[in-house]
C-alpha cells in the first residue's frame, strides 16, 4: 500500500499531491471541536495498524483500517490518514515524502466515498444490513486502494494487470480480515457509543 | 460515566495489545545492503522485521544512472553480482513489487578492486605448477614459495579471497546490527506526536471558541 520513494513519475505524485491537498482543506474545514479527540484516536489507529502483519501463505500485508476511518469521520478521513502517513513515513520509512500525497490519496479517497454510500445502512436499524454494510465498508475500501496503488504504478509505465494482480492478490487477506475487525468495531462503537457513528446534525439540537 | 470508564479500559487494553503485536510484527518498508565478498557484491534485501524478500529484483546501477546488471534474489533475500568493470560508485537498487524500492549506494573506494591483470602475459610462465594448481585454496595451505616472487600476483588474488572469506561473515553481521524496522521506541514516539498534535488542535479550536463567546458577550 505505502508506495515508495523514487518509483512513481512526477506527473503521478504531483496529482496526487495536488488532489490530497483539495481533500486536507475539505477534511480540516469539516472536523468540528468535539470530533478532534475522535480524529486524534484515529490517527493513532492508523498509525499502528500498518504495524499489524497478516502472514498467509506467500503473501504478507499489514491492516490497513482506512474503512474504519472512512466510516467515522467522512472526509475528516484525508487529516487522519495523512497524519498517520506523515509519522509512518519519518519514523519507520514506510512510503516516503514524495509520495506523502499519492499515498494518502490512494488510502482516503476510497475511505472517504465508501464511508459516504455506506453510513446510512451502517446506521440502518436491522442488524443484518448493519452487519453487512459494515462488512463492506471495511472490505471494499482496501480493495479499491489496492485498485488505486496499481494504477498509479500503472501511470508511471508498469503493466496495469500484472501489477493490479499482484497488490490484489497480496491484499486479498486484509480484505477478508478487516471485513470482520471493521464489523466488530462498528457494533461494538453502535453498543458503547452510538453517537459517533451519527450523522453529524442529529448533533446539534443536543449541544445548541 | 460508566460507560466512559469502559470505553477507556478497552481502549487501553486494545492499545496493550496493539503495542505487543507491534514489536514482534514486521511491516512494509524495504532496506537493501551491500558489500564486497571476495571478487563479488553481495547484497541484502528485507523488509523492516527482517522479513526477506524473495525473488525481488535487484539492479545495479552506476553513478550515470545506466544499468549494468540485474539478477532476482534468492529465499533469503541474498543476491551475488561478478564485480562489474566499472571504477564508478554503484547503487544498487531493490524492486520488491507493489511499488517498494529501496537504494543503496557503495562508494567506489568501497568495492574489490578491478583485476587489472587479467591477462598477465609475463610472469606467469615462470611460475611454479605447484603454486598456480591451487589459486582459490581457501585452506591455509596458502603457501607461497619463497623466492618465487614472480608469483605476487597470483598471491594477492590467493590473499584476496582469503581475505574476503574471513570478512564476510562480519559485514553480513554488520548487515544485521543495521535492522532499519520500526521499534517499540518510534512507535510510542510517534503516539507521543498524535498526542501532541492532538493538543495543539484543541487548544487553536478553544481559542476560535473564546473568541467567538467573546465577540457575543461584547455585543
Amino acid at each position: 500500500m505505502h508506495i515508495s520513494e523514487g518509483v512513481l513519475s512526477a506527473p503521478v505524485l504531483i496529482a496526487g499531491a495536488v488532489l490530497t491537498a483539495g481533500g486536507l482543506v475539505a477534511g480540516l474545514r469539516s472536523i468540528r471541536s468535539e470530533d478532534i479527540p475522535k480524529a486524534s484516536i484515529l490517527s493513532a489507529v492508523f498509525f499502528v495498524a500498518s504495524l499489524i502483519h497478516v502472514n498467509i501463505g506467500p503473501s504478507s500485508t499489514h491492516l490497513v483500517l482506512n474503512g474504519l476511518i472512512g466510516v467515522i469521520m467522512g472526509i475528516g478521513a484525508f487529516p487522519v490518514i495523512f497524519l498517520g502517513l506523515l509519522l509512518q513515513g519519518l519514523l519507520f520509512s514506510f512510503g516516503g515524502m514524495t509520495t506523502l500525497g499519492i499515498n494518502t490519496f490512494n488510502m482516503a479517497a476510497p475511505a472517504v466515498l465508501f464511508g459516504f454510500l455506506l453510513r446510512p445502512f451502517i446506521n440502518s436499524k436491522s442488524l443484518a444490513v448493519s452487519t453487512i454494510a459494515s462488512m463492506l465498508g471495511g472490505s471494499l475500501p482496501v480493495l479499491t486502494s489496492a485498485l488505486l496503488v496499481a494504477l498509479s504504478l500503472f501511470l508511471t509505465g508498469e503493466q496495469f494487470l500484472a501489477v493490479a494482480y499482484e497488490v490484489i492478490i497480496g491484499n486479498l487477506p486484509v480484505v477478508i480480515i478487516e471485513a470482520f475487525v471493521v464489523m466488530f468495531c462498528i457494533r461494538f462503537l453502535k453498543k458503547v457509543r452510538p453517537e459517533v457513528l451519527e450523522p453529524q446534525l442529529e448533533q446539534f439540537p443536543q449541544a445548541a | 460515566m460508566k460507560t466512559n470508564r469502559m470505553v477507556l479500559l478497552v481502549a487501553l487494553a486494545a492499545a496493550g495489545l496493539v503495542m505487543i503485536q507491534a514489536v514482534r510484527a514486521q511491516a512494509h518498508a524495504v532496506f537493501i545492503f551491500a558489500w564486497g565478498e571476495g571478487d563479488q557484491i553481495c547484497t541484502n534485501s528485507y523488509f523492516s522485521g527482517k522479513s526477506p524478500v524473495r525473488q525481488g529484483t535487484v539492479l545495479i546501477q552506476d553513478s550515470a544512472g545506466k544499468q549494468l546488471d540485474s539478477a532476482k534474489t534468492d529465499d533469503k533475500g541474498d543476491v551475488c553480482f561478478n564485480r562489474p568493470q566499472t571504477t564508478s560508485d554503484l547503487t544498487f537498487v531493490v524492486e520488491a513489487g507493489e511499488g517498494h524500492r529501496a537504494e543503496f549506494k557503495l562508494r567506489a573506494e568501497d568495492l574489490p578492486p578491478l583485476e587489472t591483470s587479467a591477462a598477465p602475459t609475463g610472469p606467469e610462465t615462470s611460475g611454479d605448477a605447484s603454486a598456480s594448481a591451487t589459486p582459490s585454496g581457501n585452506a591455509g595451505t596458502a603457501s607461497v614459495p619463497a623466492g618465487s616472487g614472480a608469483n605476487l600476483d597470483e598471491f594477492r588474488t590467493m590473499f584476496r579471497q582469503e581475505l574476503g572469506a574471513q570478512l564476510g561473515p562480519i559485514t553480513r553481521a554488520l548487515t544485521e546490527a543495521d535492522d532499519k524496522s520500526p521499534t517499540l521506541k518510534d512507535i510510542i514516539g510517534g503516539l507521543g506526536w498524535l498526542v501532541g498534535i492532538f493538543g495543539l488542535a484543541c487548544w487553536y479550536s478553544g481559542r476560535k471558541l473564546r473568541q467567538k463567546t467573546q465577540t457575543i458577550l461584547s455585543k
